[in-house]
């Protein structure tokens, strides 16, 4: 009891008075960060979208350090305008809001807290093609609290940055410009497989939307259903993944007729 | 001025990976800048892409100049480097592989065999590349220099269409005799990852690119052969002669510096955007019979075209099969190009000046490709490495 009695005054000292406290400054800072962030979030993805692809990702990525940045500057400006810094202070105050907020929001919160882990382990970063559980697309944007992305099916999915916490996250360019696409076969055994392999990487090799720098690799297992041959290699384009599979898959089937093999239907080999 | 400018000194050529394109001048350079920013700015994504991009815009565009003699000055160049070598019974490089800039409209090195009076070894049409013959052994032997001109009309960037550029690379790999092998840099890009030419073949040649100094000298040339005696030519902004020279024999116009960096220091895109930006003044009031002049003409300012790096990918793709492959008809486009909704787009680009059609082929316009090659980069395409 006596403690309480004995903490209360110095809580009051914390705080500064009410008249010393500029409100109007603290609105200020906070609708001129929100103006800042809002502005850089909606500025730099447009111009991303529209300038030198090599420039995009380096755009996409530099919004969310921007807000963490823009964030910690506000609230470093805002706290010594209503609390009377110590060291003191900070440890009583810390505990106390962490413990009030911990129990009314503890997702949200556990969110905020991988959002600002995911700044510096970048298991994400905008621009990037990554599978989060069953959904794989490109993140759009990178929020404190969910992370957006926009699938092959052209839907958004809106991703709480909780996930980061319990789910494998599998990135698939992790900040390169280019990511490694697979195109599968499965073929009837009999078939020269050297032919085969050599017919497939000139397939990649004529692509368009073919990158230079990265190598292509024809893969061939046998496996029950028939021979599986998996053709790996990069768009110069990550977002032509989609365009790049499809010329990949129209014309190895051309390929592959052309030397004779045929194709398994899993549902063929099964019965 | 004109009279008083020595034509350019020849440069021997330069191995491929020293290469150094023009700098643009600083002033121009920020100006661009500014309206890349701009235009970048401005772009709609509603407007048809075409139609605000159009090369041939202007009406009166000066073009009573005969197409110049491009190759003399690039011929001394190769007759420099390769007279020499071609003289020696035994070089310690049998093979010359010469990369040559996009958009050589004159067939540069066929020329220079016809010239010398050397063998040139010509593919079989394109369209029998696509034919899948079993691997066949070309006869390279003979006496003299053997030229091959243009090593992008031996394939096509099909699946079936490297065969031949593959034979004639294995029966080049163990060639004893004089040979000069010319392609195109976007060609040689490509059959560096599609074949391993670079593994093959010696490192690569290719002509120094035209600087301010050898530009100027070079357009002065042709121009004291080929205008009026007394023609000026004066800058439509500020009214000043392009070609004078201050007195330590510097240019006082940034133009020809700017032409230089535009243009890549490839002598005919130079040439091309020279004389686009050549126009006659409409009245006759405006020109300028001043001393003994007797015909001013105007040099508009360098316009900077550019294609759309996000919403004209049809459009790239096809600008980039032309290059790769320096000519294409509309039937081996159709093969080389991933996605069959292409139809109409190459109807499009040479509606807008982008490419142009002669014989049935499509070619990229050398006018045109400072903006082709910058929508290429914009877009993120593997580039050449002129």
């Amino acid at each position: 009891m006596a403690q309480q009695e004995s903490a209360t005054p110095e809580a009051a000292r914390m705080i500064r008075d009410i008249g010393d406290i500029h409100f109007g400054t603290i609105a200020l800072i906070i609708l001129g960060t929100w103006l800042a962030v809002v502005l850089v979030k909606r500025t730099l993805p447009w111009i991303a979208e529209r300038g030198p692809n090599r420039l995009r990702l380096w755009l996409l990525g530099a919004v969310p350090i921007f807000r963490l940045v823009a964030t910690a500057l506000a609230v470093a400006w805002i706290i010594p305008l209503v609390f009377k810094v110590t060291v003191e202070n900070f440890l009583v105050i810390a505990g106390a809001v962490g413990v009030a907020v911990g129990f009314a929001f503890k997702d949200y919160i556990s969110s905020l807290i991988a959002g600002l882990v995911a700044q510096f382990e970048t298991p994400w970063r905008a621009g990037d093609w990554v599978k989060v559980g069953s959904d794989y697309g490109e993140v759009r944007s990178v929020g404190m609290r969910a992370i957006t992305l926009r699938t092959l099916h052209d839907d958004i999915i809106t991703v709480p940055n909780l996930k980061l916490w319990d789910s494998n996250i599998a990135n698939a360019n992790d900040g390169e410009r280019t990511l490694m696409c697979v195109v599968d076969f499965y073929l009837a055994p009999h078939f020269d497989a050297q032919r085969m392999r050599a017919a497939l990487r000139d397939v990649a090799l004529t692509s368009a939307w073919l990158c230079y720098d990265k190598p292509i690799i024809v893969f061939v297992e046998q496996t029950e259903v028939g021979t599986h041959i998996e053709l790996r290699c990069y768009p110069f384009e990550m977002r032509d993944q989609g365009h790049f599979i499809s010329d990949l898959t129209v014309r190895g089937k051309e390929a592959i007729r052309a030397l004779g093999a045929t194709e398994v239907a899993a549902p063929a080999a099964a019965g | 001025m004109i009279r008083t400018t020595p034509p350019p000194e020849p440069h021997p050529l330069v191995p491929l990976e020293d290469l150094e394109v023009p700098a643009w001048p600083e002033r121009a350079a920020v100006k661009m800048a500014a309206m890349r920013l701009r235009t970048l700015l401005t772009r709609s994504d509603q407007r048809p892409f075409i139609a605000e991009d159009r090369l041939d815009d202007s009406a009166d565009v000066f073009s009573d100049m005969a197409t110049p003699p491009f190759c003399i000055p690039l011929m001394t160049e190769l007759d420099d480097t390769l007279m020499d070598w071609a003289a020696d019974p035994a070089p310690g490089q049998w093979i010359k592989p010469v990369v040559l800039p996009p958009c050589d409209e004159q067939g540069l090195l066929s020329q220079w065999a016809r010239r010398h009076h050397h063998e040139v070894l010509a593919p079989s049409a394109r369209d029998a590349l696509l034919i899948d013959t079993p691997e066949q052994t070309l006869d390279l032997s003979g006496d003299g220099v053997l030229v091959i001109p243009r090593l992008e009309d031996w394939f096509l960037r099909h699946r079936c269409g490297l065969g031949l550029i593959r034979s004639l690379l294995e029966s080049l790999a163990g060639l004893e005799r004089h040979c000069v092998i010319g392609c195109n840099s976007w060609a040689w890009a490509f059959l560096c990852k599609a074949v391993d030419a670079h593994l093959i073949l010696p490192e690569p040649l290719t002509f120094k690119p035209f600087d301010e100094s050898r530009l100027r000298r070079w357009i002065a040339d042709i121009v004291r052969q080929q205008a009026v005696e007394g023609t000026r030519f004066r800058l439509n902004s500020n009214g000043k002669n392009i070609f004078a020279l201050d007195r330590k024999d510097r240019p006082r116009e940034a133009y020809f510096e700017t032409l230089a960096a535009r243009s890549r220091g490839i002598a005919w895109v130079a040439w091309h955007i020279w004389q686009r930006s050549l126009k006659k003044a409409r009245d006759t009031e405006d020109n300028d019979y001043s001393d003994d002049d007797q015909q001013t003409l105007w040099v508009v300012a360098l316009e900077e075209f550019s294609l759309p790096g996000s919403d004209g990918t049809q459009a790239l793709l096809i600008l980039q099969a032309l290059l790769i492959h320096n000519s294409l008809s509309g039937r081996e486009l159709e093969c080389v190009l991933p996605d069959p909704g292409f139809q109409g787009m190459h109807h499009a680009l040479h509606r807008a000046g982008f490419i142009t059609e002669h014989h049935g082929r499509y070619y990229c316009r050398p006018a045109a490709y400072p903006a082709i090659r910058n929508g290429l980069a914009t877009a993120g395409f593997p580039l050449d490495g002129y």
